[in-house]
């Protein structure tokens, strides 16, 4: 069940596992069981044959990459004059710092990233001005009203070709650091959950903002050096970090998947103390069409002989309107198989077997007169038999309202599974 | 706090209205993105078309996201997606192929809905009108039905063991599940 629900929405290493036809059995069937339960899921499916794993990641992180540029763009149109402010107050700021104390100034400067992550960057570097200040000397102060000025002068400069060009990646620092402090500054008037939502969404570019901003004061206070490289370089930088993490990810799903495998195999090794899982499904009687034929005799040792198959068709001509079935519904029934089948800890040679039995439900609801259409060995013959006599009742077949006995026929399926 | 890959759909829909915050409805779309992606290449099966029109479909989400009242985000995309991939082929009527395409898909589009298949639901799958009408199919609709629904098999381990092709194998349960539907209806 868990294995299932793991796949409630199918994940890019999940399409893939499946397209190349990594997962097997339970696994395959729970996505394609999720594709039939949503068509989305399912052409998606179809799309995704058509390339390869490696194309269809190259597009998405491509994508991604232009989803993040095209939904940061806009914001950053709308916050640009805010933004503009307080880089100045931040460059100003540092600056400042960095004048009072020549030695500690670059600490406080590296710090200042956290303290705006933090929201409290106005207040903090405006407070700092301000106590500090009071200790500087007037000659102090006059110098550092020039060092404003000039940084005022640069912004204005950077500023230009922000706005004639529209780029917005130019400024995604600038964008990204505004937001948190016109969004907290909005506070009183969103939910509050709203609020935490939206800041939410501000994680990734937290991650990126501290250097951008760095490299950006760092380029005002030392030459001047235009902004625009650097926080395109910072940007390039942080979708290649995201597409690593991406990569990261997939890697450690296949890891898992491997120490499944892993785990499987060791227990293949060790049968006695391996634990089958083992389901039935009731096969209708139905004769054998020679390409049927086979293809079983390719899986299977013995096959039907033709005695077998007429007996089989004869039994199905017979076959009541309302025909036998478990009384507690086939899924249970499965349910108790999957349980209850023990592989044959002799057989080391295989670990999967189909055993066909075909038998009477009489009308009390009762299995009997069993008859083993077909097995790999005596050892999964005797077990499925075992099973099915020891196993719930089956609702009679019924006739015009009538209960009758009705043959029926499993098709009970022994497989090793790994140890939980 | 709650990471953001908590909220739920509806949730960030809602904080998308409230904020207009782009980013809020990037990340709603990436959850889905991938799909987005699959399904235009199934119908433009060109990588390049397949990337436009993701990009595409974006814009067309942020224009009637807010138009719509949304219960089923995931489904209501899907539509969308599907819509717009659709309309894109029509205006390309040079090529043909896709046309004829398009007409045969169009049915399907119709029938395309909100509404699960009881069978595809687990705690519906032991219903009795259900069970009922499941004995009721044709013989190699009800194998496939019981042995893909009630015992786990895949496509391909029906399709050996049944000696009959994996496309058959999905036919038998499509056309198995279309007979249920009728069957459930006209018992209820």
């Amino acid at each position: 069940m868990s294995k299932r629900n793991k796949y409630s929405r199918l994940s890019w290493s999940d399409i893939f596992d499946y397209l190349e036809g990594k997962l097997k059995g339970r696994e395959r069937n729970a996505i394609e069981r999720e594709m039939e339960r949503d068509p989305f899921e399912a052409e998606a499916m179809e799309g995704f044959e058509k390339v390869s794993r490696e194309e269809a990641e190259q597009d998405l992180s491509q994508l991604r990459a232009s989803l993040s540029r095209r939904t940061r763009k806009i914001r950053w149109v709308g916050w640009y004059s805010a933004a503009a402010a307080l880089a100045t107050i931040l460059v100003a700021g540092t600056i400042f710092l960095h004048l009072n104390n020549d030695d500690g100034g670059i600490e406080k400067f590296e710090g200042m990233p956290e303290m705006r992550e933090s929201g409290k960057v106005k207040e903090l570097s405006e407070g700092e001005q301000l106590s500090e200040g009071e200790e500087l000397s007037e000659v102090e102060q006059l110098s550092e009203v020039e060092e404003l000025s000039e940084v005022d002068e640069q912004n204005r400069v950077t500023e230009q070709p922000g706005l004639s060009e529209e780029n917005g990646e130019s400024f995604e620092g600038d964008g990204a650091v505004d937001e948190e402090v016109v969004e907290l500054a909005e506070d009183a008037e969103l939910a509050e959950e709203v609020v935490e939502a939206a800041k939410e969404f501000e994680l990734k570019s937290k991650e990126i903002d501290p250097d951008e901003t760095n490299a950006e004061v760092q380029a005002g206070q030392i030459d001047g050096v235009p902004e625009v490289n650097l926080a395109d370089e910072a940007m390039s930088m942080a979708d290649k970090g995201t597409n690593e993490a991406e990569r990261g990810v997939i890697k450690t799903d296949k890891g898992l998947g491997e120490a499944d495998k892993g785990t499987s195999v060791a227990d293949n090794n060790i049968i006695i103390e391996t634990k089958e899982y083992a389901a039935a499904a009731p096969v209708l009687p139905q004769p054998m069409s020679s390409k049927s034929a086979q293809r079983a005799s390719k899986l299977r040792k013995r096959e039907l002989n033709d005695t077998e198959a007429a007996s089989y068709k004869n039994q199905s001509n017979e076959q009541a309107i309302h025909p036998a079935h478990p009384a507690n519904g086939y899924a249970a029934y499965f349910e108790y198989l999957d349980s209850s089948l023990v592989f044959p800890p002799d057989e080391k040679n295989i670990d999967s077997a189909d055993v066909y039995v075909n038998f009477l439900v009489d009308t009390t609801g009762r299995p009997g007169d069993f008859n083993i259409l077909r097995s790999p060995g005596e050892a999964f013959s005797k077990e499925a038999l075992r099973a099915i006599k020891e196993g719930p009742d089956w609702n009679p077949a019924g006739r015009d309202g009538e209960q009758i006995e009705s043959s029926t026929t499993l098709w009970v399926v022994f497989k090793k599974k790994p140890h939980k | 706090m709650k990471k953001q890959e908590e909220y739920s759909d509806v949730k960030l829909i809602a904080v998308f209205r409230e904020t207009g915050n782009l980013e809020v409805l990037g990340n709603l779309y990436e959850r889905y993105m991938h799909l987005v992606y699959g399904v235009c290449l199934k119908y433009f099966e060109d990588r390049e078309d397949a990337r436009d029109g993701v990009n595409g479909i974006f814009e067309k989400l942020i224009a009637e996201v807010t138009k719509h009242e949304i219960e089923n985000f995931k489904s209501w995309l899907y539509v969308l997606t599907k819509h717009y991939c659709l309309m894109k082929l029509r205006s390309e009527r040079s090529k043909q192929h896709r046309q004829e395409k398009w007409e045969n898909e169009q049915e399907m589009f119709m029938e395309s809905s909100d509404v699960l298949h009881p069978i595809d639901e687990e705690e519906k799958k032991t219903d009795d009108a259900l069970k009922a009408c499941i004995e009721k199919l044709k013989k190699e609709q009800k194998q496939c039905i019981v042995l893909f629904y009630y015992n786990d098999r895949s496509y391909k381990e029906i399709s050996d063991a049944l000696g009959m092709e994996e496309k058959k194998v999905k036919s038998y349960i499509q056309n198995g599940k279309r007979n249920l539907k009728i069957c459930i209806e006209k018992s209820s």
